[in-house]
């Protein structure tokens, strides 16, 4: 069992690093508000980003949470069993 | 015994883990509150050379920055990014000395920009001036 | 050892034994609906997620009429993740008002209000209005013009209550008509006040559940041992937030949340204006009423029936004597039955 979940957490740390995503890659250059030097340009259109670096960005935040949940159902499981030893003994 | 050292283990994952997960959110939060990056230079008309007559002093904001106009008694122009190079105070020109001053640790800067006395480190930061038809061009970086 | 030493030098000082025992000795009845024990529980998750993402958006976000939803639009588009952080506080509105309807018919179903939860009933009972303030005071605050209209018209409503109707709709709004002065005030009571009322009656709510702990129902048959609260509730709590944080995340990246165009006073009513989903049985309603019902106008009814229905709502476990003495009371079940379909349904006829 401990070698599936090593196994399950090495994997997902290796398709996290080896997604090139995140914020510290993310193409999101600011333009200084309009306050420069009389250059008024007030936008009022919003513009998301592309749906391929969206679904990169879901990856990103949802790949670790993944692991911690099948880490939590694992203790959960662990606790659970334990549960029931006791009700045994009982 | 082997028990309780399996379930060690699995608590120590647990908190490890969580606090990997939480590297990608704080991360986001740290960007999403770091604040935006000044473009490069700023070059704009400030002000016409009428408003700085010789022997004066004017300060101008480019790009959210105080710039520092003066003209000498002899009637050379300069420019200086106008926060004293001390804490940041704003520094303005005085006619009768002839300098340039900042009242808030009474540093005092000749019209060259350069330290003469009080706190200040280093001499005012002197920008790039240019008079075209009458108007000062000043670049801030 | 450091960790001891600072277990032990906290231990001396403040009651963590009193704690410890009390967490020991809480259960969680394991039955069918043990499930349904965890919609508080994410209904929580997700203020505390509304709390985080609105200190960040508090930031940037500017309470006035010209900059209101320039900032919304410069948070979108220039600030890194600006989009995402409004899209999630936007969503995790919405999916709190549902967890927290949910809890509600959980409670209600379940019969958890009978005594001696009744304070619980009615602290949670203030709480979905707060809450349902957050939605309402929330909604204006980009200054889209769908918005702004719902605005006009939710802020209208109280104008027709007797005696105090004007005075109230005047409060709302900051004058006569939705202006600046709307927006400060909305931005006040959506980032100041609400919270700390909120955080008030969490605490009371959180500190009664953990007083009480959770309520058995009256006629299902417990399946197994009662499950501990510490530590195996807690992780199968954090394991719905996982859940719940995934699909959140989902929702709000592959369906970023919109923004309309900025309002404009002048402009006539665009098409669509409609309230948010949570506040259209109450919009429906309105628009169905005939204008005047006998002698009354048919707001004023709709206004009186929604207050009477409210006040026997929230003393709703004083009026149910059987559940007192732990009997299924059919008649309140079946009108608790008949106003959620009345609300479903009246919802969709808005939709399509």
């Amino acid at each position: 069992m401990y070698a599936k979940m090593i196994f399950t957490i090495f994997v997902g740390t290796s398709l996290l690093f080896s997604l090139d995503t995140g914020p510290n890659t993310v193409v999101c250059d600011l333009v200084v508000m309009q306050v420069q030097a009389g250059q008024n340009n007030i936008e009022t259109k919003i513009e998301f980003p592309s749906f391929e670096y969206r679904i990169n960005l879901l990856l990103y935040f949802v790949f670790p949470v993944l692991i911690l949940l099948i880490l939590l159902i694992l203790k959960i499981r662990q606790l659970d069993l334990h549960l029931d030893d006791d009700s045994r003994t009982n | 015994m082997e028990k309780n050292n399996r379930r060690k283990i699995l608590n120590l994952i647990i908190w490890g883990w969580a606090g990997v997960t939480s590297i990608p959110f704080l991360s986001t939060v740290f960007r999403f509150t770091s604040p935006p990056k000044r473009e490069g230079p700023i070059t704009a008309a400030v002000s016409t050379t009428e408003e700085v007559p010789p022997n004066s002093g004017k300060t101008v904001s480019l790009g959210n920055r105080p710039v520092l106009l003066i003209t000498t008694p002899e009637g050379e122009r300069r420019a200086f990014l106008a926060n004293c190079t001390h804490l940041g105070c704003v520094v303005r020109y005085r006619e009768e000395e002839n300098d340039i001053y900042c009242a808030c640790h009474h540093s005092v800067f000749d019209i060259e920009g350069k330290n003469m006395s009080g706190p200040a480190p280093r001499p005012l930061p002197q920008l790039p001036i240019e008079i075209e038809n009458d108007n000062i061009v000043v670049t801030v970086s | 050892m450091i960790q001891k030493y600072f277990k032990n030098w906290c231990g001396e000082r403040l009651p963590l034994d009193t704690i410890r025992n009390h967490f020991k000795n809480k259960f969680v009845p394991r039955h069918r609906h043990t499930i349904w024990y965890y919609l508080g529980g994410l209904t929580v998750f997700f203020f505390v997620i509304q709390l985080l993402t609105g200190v960040l958006l508090m930031i940037y976000y500017k309470p006035t009429m010209e900059g209101a939803h320039q900032s919304v639009v410069y948070i979108i588009n220039e600030v890194p993740f600006g989009w995402l952080i409004r899209s999630i506080h936007s969503w995790a509105a919405n999916l709190m008002i549902a967890t927290l309807l949910l809890h509600l018919m959980r409670v209600f179903y379940l019969q958890a209000y009978r005594p001696p939860r009744e304070l619980m009933w009615m602290s949670g009972f203030i709480l979905l209005f707060l809450i349902l303030g957050f939605g309402f005071t929330g909604y204006l605050l980009p200054w889209d013009d769908i918005a702004f209209y719902a605005t006009q018209i939710g802020t209208e409503v109280p104008k027709s209550i007797p005696l105090v109707g004007p005075t109230l709709v005047a409060l709302l709004r900051g004058g006569e008509d939705i202006g600046e002065a709307t927006i400060t005030r909305m931005y006040t009571l959506h980032v100041f006040v609400l919270p700390i009322a909120t955080l008030l009656f969490v605490g009371i709510h959180l500190f009664l559940s953990q007083y009480y702990g959770a309520s058995k129902p009256i006629t299902t048959r417990p399946k197994g041992k009662d499950i501990p609260f510490y530590p195996n509730f807690v992780l199968r709590d954090l394991r719905t937030w996982c859940i719940a944080l995934i699909l959140l995340i989902g929702v709000a990246i592959l369906m970023p949340w919109g923004l309309g165009e900025e309002a404009d006073i002048l402009r006539p009513a665009p098409e669509g204006v409609k309230p948010e989903w949570y506040f259209i049985p109450m919009y429906q309603t309105l628009n169905i009423l005939p204008a005047r019902i006998l002698i009354f106008d048919g707001e004023t009814i709709l206004n009186s029936v929604l207050m009477i229905g409210g006040f026997v709502v929230f003393l709703l476990p004083f009026l149910d004597r059987k559940a007192k003495q732990r009997e299924r009371n059919k008649f309140i079940l079946t009108a608790g039955t008949l106003v959620i379909l009345y609300c479903i349904v009246i919802t969709v006829s808005a939709y399509i």
